[in-house]
């Protein structure tokens, strides 16, 4: 028996001024729909129990991925996983957010669940979250007092929190313009196929013609809150031609920085070991992504 | 669940027992909350609303003073529930003051707390991280609330 039946008045806006608008009326128990692959979840499982459900999916502007002139790349918060996986548009360094679409759950589940859903909803251990702070992405955000944009890196709180306020969504992921000669590469780990992460590792990493690294960046998913990002890691790896004792110094760096919890995908401690051999993965299979196009 | 947490104030502690001693200063400094009322002799009633990421849980929650020490020490015991739902959160908690030798008050905070229903879902590890950020919450507005109220006076 069910103990209290709420009505969820359910919404499906043209535009994402509507749909804020209509957030907004509703108040605090709305929430934005977009795949639905999780919130479905909760509200079957009785978790949430929103009393106005706004569908993104009708709104142009959130399901197109597009290539901007400046060589930024502009992926719509509707873009599906599986479209990502797939996007001719993302190259080079961008490469690192695809191979985390690539990555996310099974087949089903890609197909369904979006980018915009994904990070907001910020699982800890979230495919894309590291992704987009190894590629410097920029969050779009729209809500009552109009658009602003943010760092990836400042959008992830934390254990679900984001920078997200009441009534706002994000409308888009911004990936800004990278050179040919960069390349981005995903690796995850996990228990069984199609399971969350118990760790991963997102980098991006430019080189100059000697093969020496004049950018990177990295960042850790499923060991922490959100994302971590390991400056110090980036900076001892700069200038080196990612020769095997850099990586090794570079991955105790990384570990120092880690906030893993026990829980059911895996110990703390397991995580803290798994992690430089991820990193020397990403590396390894950079190299050889790179060496055949040389 | 067991956090434990110690800060200072630059604010005496005369000031520090006041303002831990009265609901209405408390509300806006407990993250959630939303309202407290007294029910008789140290005894509350408080609304708080806990979130992670979707799942908004609005307790009712009891806190009696169980214990005090005017000026120094405070045990509260705390009971919540949410509407008809089968989550509970159970708590009691400790708050010590000391002086500190070059002015300010020290806020030691311990607190053991247990959760089931809806919440309990994400497992001790992430409920733990996840209270650990609350504490940080309140820790922040409650020194700006001490140390801003020192000002005008
Ligand atoms: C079986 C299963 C396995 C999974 N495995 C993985 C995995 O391995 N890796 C991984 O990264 N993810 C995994 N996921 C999560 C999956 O990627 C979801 O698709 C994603 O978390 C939510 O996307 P969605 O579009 O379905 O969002 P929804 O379910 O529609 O929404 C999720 C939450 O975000 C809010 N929301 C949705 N869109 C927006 C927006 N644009 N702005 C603001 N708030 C918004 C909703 O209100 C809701 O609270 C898995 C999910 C399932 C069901």
């Amino acid at each position: 028996m069910l103990t209290s039946m709420t009505k969820t008045d359910f919404q499906k806006p043209k535009t994402v001024e509507e749909a804020v608008t209509l957030l907004k009326e509703a108040g605090d128990d709305a929430r934005p729909i977009s795949g639905g692959a999780t919130l479905v979840a909760l509200m079957n499982a009785r978790l949430v129990q929103p009393s106005r459900l706004v569908s993104l999916s009708a709104i142009d502007e959130l399901t197109q991925c597009t290539y901007q002139s400046d060589g930024s790349v502009r992926i719509g918060a509707m873009r599906r996983h599986r479209q990502t996986a797939f996007e001719s548009n993302l190259k080079a360094a961008h490469q690192v957010v695809s191979g985390a679409a690539s990555q996310i759950a099974n087949p089903p589940v890609r197909n369904m669940g979006t980018i915009g859903g994904s990070i907001s909803f910020a699982d800890p251990a979230a495919d894309y979250p590291p992704s987009l702070v190894a590629a410097n992405a920029e969050i779009e955000i729209a809500g009552p007092e109009g658009r602003r944009r943010i760092p990836a890196e400042e959008f992830f709180l934390g254990w679900y929190e984001t920078a997200l306020e009441p009534g706002e969504i994000v409308t888009a992921v911004i990936l800004p313009p990278v050179s040919e000669s960069s390349v981005g590469q995903y690796e995850k780990l996990c228990r069984i196929a199609g399971d969350f992460a118990l760790a991963s590792v997102a980098v991006t990493i430019d080189f100059n013609a000697s093969n020496t690294v004049t950018s990177l960046r990295l960042a850790v998913g499923g060991c922490g809150g959100g994302p971590i990002r390991v400056e110090a890691a980036e900076q001892a790896l700069i200038g080196t031609k990612l020769e095997l004792d850099a990586v090794v110094d570079a991955a105790e760096l990384v570990v120092a920085e880690l906030d893993p919890i026990d829980d059911v995908r895996g110990s703390a401690e397991y995580r803290l070991k798994v992690v430089p051999r991820l990193l020397q993965r990403a590396f390894n299979n950079l190299v050889e992504t790179r060496e055949p196009a040389q | 669940m067991q956090i434990e947490q110690s800060f200072t104030v630059d604010a005496p502690r005369s000031r520090v027992w006041t303002l831990i001693r009265d609901p209405e200063q408390m509300i806006a400094c407990v993250p959630g909350c939303e309202s407290i009322e007294e029910t008789g002799p140290d005894t509350y009633r408080a609304a708080v609303t806990v979130s992670v990421g979707p799942i908004k849980a609005r307790f009712s929650m009891a806190i009696a003073v169980i214990e005090e020490t005017v000026m120094e020490y405070v045990r509260t015991e705390s009971k919540g529930e949410e509407g008809s739902r089968a989550s509970i959160v159970q708590a009691i908690s400790d708050m010590r003051l000391t002086d500190m030798p070059e002015g300010g008050t020290e806020i030691h905070y311990s607190s053991t707390v247990e959760i089931s229903g809806r919440l309990g879902r994400y497992g001790a590890g992430m409920m733990k991280k996840i209270a650990t950020r609350l504490a940080a919450k309140f820790e922040e507005s409650f020194r700006a609330l001490a140390e801003k109220q020192e000002e005008v006076c």
